[in-house]
C-alpha cells in the first residue's frame, strides 16, 4: 500500500525544494511546510477509515466489554430497587457454565456442516456453468440465481416457513397429490436442512456472482491454448479454471464460514413458527435471547465477547491455513 | 454471506439512528411557548393515535405524541436503553407482567400523589396489579376477563354444548377429533405461556407470591402440575394440536375451521376478525371451563397499563394525561370504539357505547358478552406477578417446545423453568425462599 503513495508526494517536495532558491524570503516557512505535509497527509487518508473502526468497531467492543463485567443487583427486600455493579466475572462463569450455549454451539457446527458445503458447491458449479463457452441464457440465469441474495434473511425465512408448515405447506400438499406421504419438514433433524435451505438459497448468488466475476477476469488465451491442444471443456473446468480462481473459492468460502458461525435471522424468525427451534437454538440467538427478551444485557455480554472469541480464533486459524496456498505466501 | 449480514447491521444502524433522532427530537417543546409542553408517550395499541388526537384538542397546552413502534414484548428492552440514554418517553405503556420489571429498574414512577385518590372509582384486581408496598405505579388500562371462544356452527353439527367443565372440554375435543382427525377442539400453543399462567392461576397456582420482603416462586407447585398433567393428556391422546398460535398455520386453522375454540380472553373479538376474516359472527363466548364448575373462578390474561417514566421534565402534566387516558369518560368511548377493552375504570364498565356493542366476530345473539366480562372479572384471582416474568416465559417457550417435539413431560418442563426463575431472581439479589 505504502509504496505507491510515497512517490508522487515526493515531486512536490522536490519543487518546493527549488521555490526558496528563487526569490529571498523567509526560508522557514517552507521548511515547515514541508514537514507538516507528510506528517499530516496519511492521517487524512486514513483519518476516516481510523473515525469509522473506532466509533463502529472499537467503541462498541470496549462497552461490551464494560457490560460484561457489570449486572444489575438489586437491593433491599421485596421488590427493591436495581442499580449496576460491578460483577467480576460472575457473568463470564454463568455463561460457561451453561450447558445450553455448548448445545447451541452444536447445533451451529451441525448446521454449518449442511450449509457451507453445500452453498459453495452449487456456487462454483453454477459460476463454472455460466462460464461454459455453450452455455445460453447467460444473463437471465445469472440475475434468477443472484435475485434471492436480494431478498431479506427475516422475509426469505417467514417465506420458506410457509412453505415448510404443515397446516399451509404447498410441498406437503405436492407429496400428498401424487400419494406420496407427506414430510414433515420441520421435525427433528429436518429441521436442520430447512434452516440451511433458507440461507443456501439466500447466499449462493452472492458466492456465485465473485466466482463468476473471477473466471471472467481470467485471459482468453489461456482457454484458447487449452482447446487447441484437445482440452475438453470439462477438463478445462476443473483442471484450468478451477485452481486458477483458487484464490476466490476460499475468500468465499470464508464469507460462507463466517456466516455460518453467525447465523442468527433466519432461525430466530423460524422459531416463531415451528416447535423444533428453542430460544437458544444458535450462539446467536442466545445472546439476543438474553440481551432483549429476558433483559440481561451483561450476561448477553459475556456471552457475545466469548462468542467473538471463538469466531476470531477459528477465522484467523483458517486464514492462516488458507494463506499461503491462497494469496501465495504474501503476508 | 458475509455481507448479507453487514447489510443486516447496516439496516439495525438506520433504524438505531432513526430511533435516536426520534428520541432527540423534542424532548421537551417548551422552548419556543413557555407555555406549552411536549410529552413523548409509547404504546402499541393499533389506534391510539385516534385517542390521542381527542386529548390533543382538548389540551393545546398540553400536546401528546404517539410512537407506536414498539411492541408489548420488547418494551421493557427499549425503555431500558433508553433510560440508558437518558432518553426515556414522558409515558409508556406497560403489561401488567412487565410492570414489577419497570418498578425494580427505576423505570416506572411513583404517581401515588396524583392517582392514589382514585382507588374507589377503578376494579379492585387492576387496582392491585398496578400497586407495590402501597404505591401506585401505573395507571391500569383494563383487565382481561378470560373466555373460551368457540365456533356455534362446529358445536352445534357435533351436537355439542359449550364446555363448562375441563371433563367436558377433553370430551369435546375427543368428540371433535373423532369425527374428523384433521379437526381439533384446540391447540395447546407452547409459545403462550401467558395462557398456561392464567389457566394455572386459574387452578390456584401462585407463580410468584411475596411475605415480609422475601419471594416464593410456585412455578412447578400443585396446582401448576395439574394444569400440565390435563394437557399432557389431551396432548398424548392426540385429540388437541399442539402447534404455535400467531402463526400462518395457526390463522389457516382458525379460517379453515381446523380449529374449533380458542381459548382467549376479552381482547380475542377483533384479533378473529383480523385472522379469520370469513368466521365473524360464528363464534360465541362463555367463561372458561372450570375445575369446579359450582364456584366458577378465572386467572389474569394480558392486561396493560400506562406508567409516566423517572425519565420525565413534566411529571405533572404526564400524570394529569396517564388519569385522563384511562379514566375519562370521552377517553374511554374513544378506546371502545377503536380497541376492544374491558376498562379498570368502574364507571367506564357501565357506558352504554360498551354494554350495548356485540363484537362483530361474535354471534349476533351474544348480547350478554360484556354482562358476562364483568362477571368473570369479579371471579378473577388476585395475583402478583414477579420481577422477571419475561425469563419465565421465554423458558416455558423452550422447555414445552422440547417437551411437545421430544415427546417429555410437561411435569419436568415445569420443573425446569420453576429453576429458571429461581436462579435468576436469586442472581439478581432478590431473597427467595
Amino acid at each position: 500500500m505504502t509504496t505507491p503513495i510515497l512517490p508522487t508526494r515526493a515531486e512536490p517536495e522536490a519543487a518546493h525544494a527549488d521555490a526558496p532558491a528563487g526569490p529571498a524570503g523567509p526560508a522557514g516557512r517552507p521548511e515547515a511546510r514541508r514537514r507538516l505535509q507528510p506528517a499530516l497527509a496519511p492521517w487524512l487518508f486514513v483519518g476516516p477509515a481510523v473515525v469509522l473502526a473506532a466509533g463502529l468497531l472499537f467503541a462498541p467492543l470496549v462497552y461490551t466489554l464494560f457490560l460484561s463485567f457489570h449486572g444489575r443487583r438489586v437491593e433491599g427486600s421485596g421488590l427493591g430497587l436495581a442499580s449496576e455493579v460491578f460483577v467480576g466475572f460472575d457473568n463470564y462463569i454463568r455463561s460457561l457454565g451453561d450447558p445450553s450455549l455448548y448445545a447451541s454451539f452444536g447445533r451451529m457446527l451441525v448446521y454449518a456442516l449442511i450449509a457451507v458445503p453445500v452453498t459453495m458447491g452449487l456456487a462454483l458449479l453454477f459460476a463454472l456453468l455460466l462460464d461454459h463457452i455453450a452455455t445460453r441464457f447467460t444473463r437471465f440465469s445469472r440475475i434468477a440465481i443472484f435475485v434471492p441474495y436480494a431478498v431479506p434473511g427475516v422475509i426469505a425465512a417467514l417465506m420458506w416457513g410457509f412453505m415448510y408448515l404443515p397446516g399451509v405447506s404447498p410441498i406437503r400438499d405436492a407429496f400428498a397429490l401424487v400419494g406420496l406421504p407427506e414430510p414433515d419438514l420441520m421435525d427433528g433433524a429436518s429441521v436442520f436442512f430447512a434452516v440451511a435451505n433458507v440461507t443456501i438459497w439466500g447466499s449462493i448468488g452472492f458466492n456465485m456472482v465473485i466466482l463468476y466475476t473471477s473466471l471472467r477476469g481470467l485471459p482468453q488465451e489461456i482457454y484458447d491454448s487449452a482447446r487447441l491442444d484437445g482440452c475438453s471443456e470439462r477438463q478445462l473446468a476443473l483442471r484450468i479454471k478451477l485452481p486458477l480462481i483458487v484464490p476466490g473459492v476460499i475468500l468465499t468460502g470464508l464469507f460462507t464460514i463466517i456466516g455460518a458461525l453467525q447465523v442468527f435471522s433466519e432461525p430466530n424468525m423460524m422459531m416463531t413458527l415451528s416447535n423444533s427451534i428453542t430460544s437458544d437454538w444458535v450462539p446467536m440467538m442466545l445472546v439476543y435471547r438474553d440481551a432483549f427478551v429476558t433483559n440481561d444485557l451483561y450476561g448477553a455480554s459475556a456471552t457475545a465477547i466469548v462468542i467473538t472469541a471463538v469466531t476470531l480464533i477459528a477465522s484467523l486459524g483458517l486464514l492462516k491455513v488458507l494463506q499461503r496456498r491462497a494469496f501465495g505466501g504474501e503476508s | 454471506m458475509n455481507s448479507r449480514l453487514a447489510r443486516t447491521s447496516g439496516v439495525v444502524a438506520i433504524v438505531t439512528a432513526a430511533a435516536l433522532l426520534a428520541g432527540c427530537a423534542p424532548a421537551s417543546g417548551g422552548d419556543a411557548d413557555s407555555e406549552q409542553v411536549t410529552l413523548r408517550y409509547w404504546s402499541w395499541a393499533p389506534n391510539i393515535a385516534a385517542i390521542v388526537d381527542v386529548w390533543n384538542e382538548q389540551n393545546p397546552d398540553i400536546q401528546v405524541e404517539v410512537n407506536t413502534s414498539t411492541g408489548a414484548n420488547d418494551i421493557v428492552a427499549k425503555l431500558s436503553a433508553a433510560k440508558e440514554a437518558g432518553t426515556l418517553p414522558d409515558l409508556s405503556n406497560a403489561t401488567y407482567e412487565n410492570l414489577p420489571n419497570l418498578v425494580v429498574n427505576g423505570i416506572a414512577d411513583d404517581i401515588t400523589d396524583a392517582f392514589g385518590e382514585y382507588e374507589d372509582q377503578v376494579a379492585t384486581a387492576a387496582w392491585d396489579l398496578t400497586t407495590f408496598d402501597g404505591k401506585n405505579y401505573a395507571v391500569p388500562q383494563g383487565t382481561s376477563p378470560q373466555f373460551l371462544f368457540y365456533r356455534t356452527d362446529i358445536f352445534e353439527a357435533h351436537g355439542l354444548q359449550a364446555p363448562t367443565t375441563w371433563d367436558e372440554y377433553a370430551e369435546a375435543a375427543r368428540t371433535i377429533h373423532a369425527a374428523d382427525p384433521s379437526k381439533f377442539l384446540a391447540t395447546f400453543p407452547a409459545n403462550d405461556a401467558q395462557l398456561f399462567a392464567a389457566l394455572s392461576q386459574q387452578a390456584g397456582a401462585e407463580w410468584w407470591s411475596q411475605e415480609e420482603g422475601a419471594w416464593s416462586v410456585g412455578i412447578a407447585d400443585d396446582a401448576s402440575v395439574k394444569v400440565a398433567d390435563y394437557w399432557q393428556g389431551l396432548v398424548d391422546e392426540g385429540v388437541v394440536a399442539t402447534f404455535k398460535t400467531w402463526t400462518p398455520e395457526w390463522q389457516a386453522a382458525l379460517a379453515d375451521g381446523t380449529l374449533a375454540s380458542w381459548l382467549s380472553a376479552v381482547w380475542a373479538p377483533p384479533l378473529i376478525v383480523q385472522n379469520a376474516p370469513e368466521t365473524a359472527g360464528l363464534w360465541g363466548a362463555v367463561r372458561i371451563p372450570q375445575w369446579d364448575a359450582s364456584n366458577p373462578v378465572s386467572g389474569v390474561l394480558g392486561g396493560s397499563g400506562t406508567i409516566v417514566t423517572t425519565g420525565t421534565e413534566h411529571p405533572e402534566e404526564a400524570r394529569e394525561f396517564a388519569i385522563w387516558l384511562n379514566n375519562n369518560e370521552d377517553a374511554i368511548n374513544a378506546y371502545v370504539e377503536n380497541a376492544s377493552i374491558w376498562p379498570a375504570n368502574l364507571a367506564g364498565r357501565e357506558l352504554p357505547a360498551l354494554r350495548d356493542t356485540v363484537p362483530p366476530a361474535l354471534a349476533p345473539s351474544q348480547t350478554d358478552f360484556y354482562d358476562l366480562a364483568a362477571e368473570i372479572d369479579d371471579e378473577t384471582v388476585p395475583v402478583t406477578w414477579g420481577p422477571d416474568v419475561a425469563v419465565a416465559y421465554s423458558a416455558f417457550n423452550d422447555a414445552f417446545s422440547t417437551a411437545i417435539t421430544s415427546g417429555g413431560s410437561f411435569t419436568d418442563a415445569l420443573e425446569s423453568v420453576q429453576d429458571t426463575v429461581v436462579g435468576d431472581m436469586e442472581k439478581l439479589g432478590f431473597t427467595v425462599e
